[in-house]
């Protein structure tokens, strides 16, 4: 099935996702009415159903059969040379509180193209509910994409999501992923990241993510700097509270001659019950290649604290204010 | 408003080792103390007190705001009671712009014609500055104006400033003398740690730290005067010979 093009595809029954979303969004600088725009390329998905779409010239959105029961398969291609002024939106909600959601995802840019994502994920009821994302990214040559993943889970905790991407990122093209979960409770997290990038190609993955009480997470960001003059960056900024578990895998791989790539890992701790780890890994097969790495793990600064604190704030407001800014 | 707060005998330790000496010390509401003294004299340990930062022991004395006994209240409580500090390398803060800071996150109402005045004070350009991000990029001096305009937007009653004035330039000596006019003005309170004549002059009354005892009180050209002419040539520095220095004329009585 492929769903109409250059026409807006709206049945009318998406109001639950987006209320949510006009909710959770009314303090951002974000106008959610902008989503809706028939100058923007939209998705959305509830449940295993895209139950309204618009798409532009040069963009097709389309529905392809799985071999899988229950489970979301579609692709959405940028044909060449199409440069999108606003952000491709996504929209993936599931109001339910139990079940599973499985969706997979291909997203085909072609060359010469310039196009921004931005995807919402919200999960707010869950307890006992799953998402399991699939994504595959093919990025042609000269081009320039920027995927932003905004997740929002259930404050419960009862959230399990597993996200795994797979890119490619052409010759001379630009990719710059993030993923974010700081507004709400991880619950359990497992993002997969696997990005190759090609001759005189970029690609930058940042991660950041806040995870509570008895939250789950583990990150694991693989960089394969194929190409020669390949360059790219993963780097995860982790604050974990209270008794959150936090895993973080940072691999990259210099493989292209004079392919030079930088692995980060931050994390903030605050609470006698967290466990936070990082393992980065580092691996050249060409003596031209160059890898660096930082990590670092450790408790919130003292003096920030203190510093806020004189000023009035109290210490659960303080560290809110400045896990803020080390999410945003 | 408080009206007083008063330091009686304190003595302090760190690590096992005393900083403080029982130092008994007054501030009135509205007016500007300077706390002189060479480097290690305790100065920088008696603004934390004052503070209430935790890494000290009270082994005597204690602080009291109007009559009330603060010296075991922990940081925001006295913030709360109308207190507050000046960093002597105020912190960065990751993703944090400056109005998010001054504003402590749009805690602080403040309307766009005030906060144009503050950075006005503080000789720094608004449009330029509220949306900078408050991290690294910073240099120093920029930082400590940006925290002047922290404290004059807190406006609390007392406000201790940790060498506000240390590795700045002459002109900057200027904003930081119109800020302590600024907050007098209000009927606020600083108590001002600097090694700076130009803004001791500007205190009503200055207290002389030595070895963590208090060594001179009295007006803050007569103290500034007696530590130039005698704690810049010292050749004990923070181990006074209470001879020479007990006995002055218009010391500790």
């Amino acid at each position: 099935m492929k769903v109409k093009n250059n026409q807006t595809v709206y049945p009318g029954n998406f109001s639950r996702e987006f209320e949510y979303l006009t909710e959770f969004l009314k303090n951002s600088d974000k106008n959610v009415s902008d989503f809706l725009d028939k100058k923007t390329v939209s998705v959305i998905i509830s449940g295993n159903e895209i139950i309204g779409s618009n798409s532009l010239d040069g963009v097709s959105i389309s529905k392809i059969e799985s071999s899988e029961e229950d489970v979301l398969h579609y692709r959405l291609e940028i044909t060449d040379g199409v440069v999108l002024e606003r952000p491709v939106h996504i929209c993936t909600g599931d109001m339910r509180s139990t079940g599973v959601q499985k969706i997979t995802t291909e997203i085909i840019v072609g060359d010469d193209s310039k196009v921004s994502f931005l995807s919402h994920c919200s999960f707010p009821k869950g307890d006992g509910f799953k998402h399991v994302a699939n994504m595959m990214i093919k990025i042609g040559e000269n081009s320039m994409v920027e995927y932003l993943d905004e997740h929002m889970h259930s404050m419960s905790g009862g959230t399990s999501v597993i996200s795994d991407t797979k890119a490619s990122v052409g010759k001379n093209s630009q990719f710059a992923n993030t993923f974010s979960l700081s507004k709400t409770r991880s619950g359990d997290l497992e993002v997969n990241m696997d990005v190759e990038v090609l001759e005189f190609a970029t690609a930058n993955m940042l991660s950041k993510i806040k995870a509570s009480q008895n939250d789950r997470v583990k990150i694991h960001e693989v960089l394969k700097l194929k190409g020669k003059n390949s360059t790219g960056m993963a780097k995860s900024d982790i604050v974990a509270l209270d008794d959150s578990n936090v895993e973080v895998y940072n691999e990259a791989y210099g493989i292209g001659e004079n392919s030079t790539g930088h692995v980060d890992c931050d994390e903030i701790t605050k609470g006698n019950g967290v466990i936070v780890s990082t393992v980065p890994i580092l691996k050249i097969f060409t003596d031209s290649a160059e890898l660096t790495h930082e990590a670092s793990i450790g408790r919130i600064n003292k003096k920030q604290l203190e510093n806020l604190l004189a000023k009035g704030l109290d210490e659960e407001e303080a560290t809110d204010f400045i896990v803020k800014g080390i999410l945003k | 408003m408080v009206e007083i707060i008063e330091v009686r005998n304190l003595s302090v330790a760190a690590e096992g080792k005393k900083i403080l000496s029982s130092i008994s010390m007054e501030f009135d509401a509205g007016k500007i103390y300077t706390i002189l003294g060479k480097n290690g004299s305790g100065k920088t340990t008696f603004a934390n007190c004052m503070m209430g930062i935790q890494g000290y022991e009270i082994e005597n004395g204690g602080i009291y705001l109007d009559g009330l006994e603060i010296t075991n209240m922990d940081v925001h409580e006295r913030a709360k009671l109308g207190i507050t500090k000046f960093w002597q390398d105020p912190p960065n803060y990751r993703g944090i712009t400056v109005k998010e800071y001054l504003t402590l996150d749009g805690r602080i109402k403040i309307t766009g014609e005030d906060l144009k005045e503050v950075f006005d004070i503080v000789g720094m350009e608004k449009t330029v500055y509220e949306n900078r991000l408050l991290d690294s990029n910073l240099s120093g001096g920029e930082r400590k104006r940006i925290e002047l305009a922290s404290i004059l937007i807190l406006s609390r009653d007392y406000t201790v400033m940790d060498e506000p004035d240390s590795g700045i330039d002459l002109m900057s000596l200027e904003v930081v003398i119109n800020a302590l006019k600024k907050l007098k003005s209000r009927g606020k309170t600083t108590i001002l740690i600097t090694h700076r004549e130009e803004i001791a002059m500007e205190a009503d009354f200055s207290y002389l730290v030595c070895d963590g005892k208090i060594i001179r009180k009295g007006s803050g050209d007569e103290v500034i005067s007696y530590y130039k002419n005698n704690c810049d040539t010292c050749k004990h520095p923070n181990t006074p010979d209470s001879e020479d220095v007990f006995s002055a004329g218009s010391g500790v009585s």
